[in-house]
């Protein structure tokens, strides 16, 4: 189980470093579906229901796959001016650590470090960004990440918003309306 | 059904929309059931908001030009589900993550800022209000939890729009789209359920809730002072309109902070207040021209009921703030006072901008009046209703 915590923990964190990383739909699909993925697998390890589970994946690729649909194409992954995101995304990986601390050696701090990882990563994301369809992204992998901290009523939360926000658009406004 | 339709003649808005209406409709229907059992769970103080707030939608359907009226209604009920949800979900993490959704809900009404910018306020509230309940419950250190508790009080903070977290007011925005959406209409619902929730099952120890108390009692002293300030000499009416907001959430966060039984009613009186009597102001000074204005008896009155004198709604906030601070320590009573004497000045320049409304905005004054008195008259019996 810790192995599988541990796993989940990991793909949860480089699924929200990518989706941190990319600024086009297949990116940011990849990188909130990885993070669904991996979160639900870390919740399974650390003994949560795996309905709350099942629930919260399914949610992330249902969502995942509705980020498909709109937003700029291609993967925009590493543009220019991309570095201070991927250091962040190692420094708040450190961060996370510390938080966790000691509990680290159970599954349970194990799938605790990858929420809080993600949530953390998917917060700063969202304070620095200009477009809407990352905005959105990075607003469906902090509902993940901070549903999978709670138990199975915040798995289910975390996949109904996941799916809610994947339902709205995420092509730019025309612009300032009165 | 033809009468029916009648006040809603126009063209039917976007699908999504009637659909968000349609849900915001059920899911509070759902919550007032209290179905499913367990999952939502409506507090008695919850119920009465949740009807004022309805009254609130109704009175803004009824002042909005006939051609916007079904869409401003799908838009309140949506609003009016989101506050019911809010306010139902008994778990703080659970709640978080609905915060997020209810705010990209918000942030994609069409508006002067664009969506990732409009996000950040209340993102940063549920992140917040998430990582920070997570961290009080970890069985880490004693400082992990006190983290938690700061992020917590801070994260509600965030998440009503109150000083240090303020959204930039634009003039003509629209109300769904502006400061107005979560400081006077979403947020009093997650503030009046979240110090119930903190205290329920005793999960705070005394350190964690001495700093969640410290912090909305310091905050709302600076918001009361910043709102009171800023009402009387921002350089336009959208941002004193902001300030006195900012009063009625100071004391509200003042009253919720001492953690005493007549400060969480004075709270609750406040959250009534604001979105009963205050947002309808707004609404209402919103379709008065300017050059209509002409002081008179009714600005008179509207100046009593802006200043927070007797017999209307900020009057009994006023007396059992100051009750439950003198209980707590009276040098706290100096700072609330000075507040009090300071958010009187703006009541004047406010109730000009009310103006003298005709037409339909005469019979939303008469209402919003009548229900301001009822708060500041018979406090008790709506205290009894609420539970508090």
């Amino acid at each position: 189980m810790e192995a599988l915590a541990v796993g989940g923990a990991v793909l949860a964190w480089l699924g929200v470093s990518l989706l941190s990383l990319a600024d086009a739909r297949r990116g940011l699909a990849l990188g909130l579906g990885a993070t669904a993925v991996g979160l639900a697998l870390a919740a399974v390890a650390s003994g949560r229901p795996s309905s709350g589970a099942v629930a919260l994946a399914a949610g992330g690729v249902v969502g995942s796959l509705l980020r498909l649909r709109d937003g700029e194409p291609g993967w925009g992954l590493m543009r220019p001016g991309s570095t201070p995101r991927l250091v962040a995304a190692v420094l708040v990986f450190l961060a996370a650590v510390v938080l966790v601390g000691s509990s680290l050696g159970v599954p349970v701090g194990v799938a605790r470090l990858g929420a809080i990882a993600v949530a953390l990563l998917a917060l700063l994301r969202l304070m620095t960004v200009e477009r809407r369809s990352s905005a959105l992204g990075s607003g469906a992998a902090l509902a993940l990440g901070l549903g999978a901290l709670g138990d199975e009523t915040g798995l289910v939360a975390a996949a109904v918003a996941v799916v809610g926000l994947g339902a709205l658009s995420g092509a730019e406004a025309p612009g300032p309306s009165t | 059904m033809i009468a029916l339709r009648a006040p809603f003649r126009g063209p039917l808005p976007a699908w999504w929309l009637l659909l968000g209406g349609a849900v915001g409709a059920a899911v509070t229907l759902l919550c007032v059931l209290g179905r499913p059992s367990g999952v939502l769970l409506l507090l008695p103080q919850s119920r009465v908001l949740l009807a004022v707030s309805a009254l609130t939608v109704v009175l803004a359907v009824w002042l909005a030009p006939r051609g916007g009226r079904l869409e401003l209604l799908c838009t309140g009920l949506a609003g009016l589900g989101g506050q019911a949800v809010l306010a139902a979900v008994p778990d703080v993490l659970a709640v978080a993550v609905l915060l997020v959704l209810v705010g990209f809900a918000v942030a994609a009404r069409p508006g002067r800022r664009p969506l990732a910018v409009r996000i950040r306020g209340p993102a940063f509230a549920a992140a917040l209000l998430g990582l920070g309940w997570a961290l009080i419950r970890s069985s880490g250190p004693v400082w992990l939890g006190r983290l938690g508790a700061l992020g917590v009080a801070l994260g509600l903070v965030a998440a009503c729009g109150l000083f240090p977290y303020l959204q930039e007011v634009e003039e003509g925005e629209p109300p769904d789209a502006s400061y107005l959406a979560w400081t006077g209409f979403l947020a009093p619902a997650l503030a009046l359920v979240l110090p119930a929730r903190l205290l329920h099952g005793r999960v705070l120890t005394a350190d964690e809730g001495m700093i969640v108390g410290a912090v909305l009692v310091g905050l709302g002293v600076l918001n009361l002072a910043w709102g009171a300030v800023g009402a009387w000499r921002a350089a336009s009416i959208a941002e004193a309109w902001r300030g006195s907001f900012l009063v009625d959430w100071g004391f509200a966060l003042i009253g919720m902070g001492l953690f005493a039984r007549n400060g969480f009613a004075a709270a609750y009186l406040a959250l009534l207040a604001i979105v009963g009597v205050r947002t309808p102001l707004v609404l209402l000074a919103r379709t008065t021209p300017v050059a209509e204005v002409a002081p008179g008896p009714l600005t008179l009155l509207l100046v009593v009921l802006l200043a927070g004198a007797a017999p209307f709604s900020g009057f009994p906030v006023r007396l059992l703030i100051l009750h439950a601070a003198t209980q707590l320590a009276w040098p706290l009573a100096v700072p609330l006072l000075a507040g009090m004497v300071l958010a009187t000045v703006h009541a004047l320049r406010l109730a000009r901008a009310v103006g003298l409304p005709r037409g339909r905005g005469v019979l939303v004054l008469a209402i919003v009046l009548a229900l301001s008195l009822a708060l500041g008259l018979v406090p008790g019996v709506l205290r009894a209703v609420g539970g508090v």
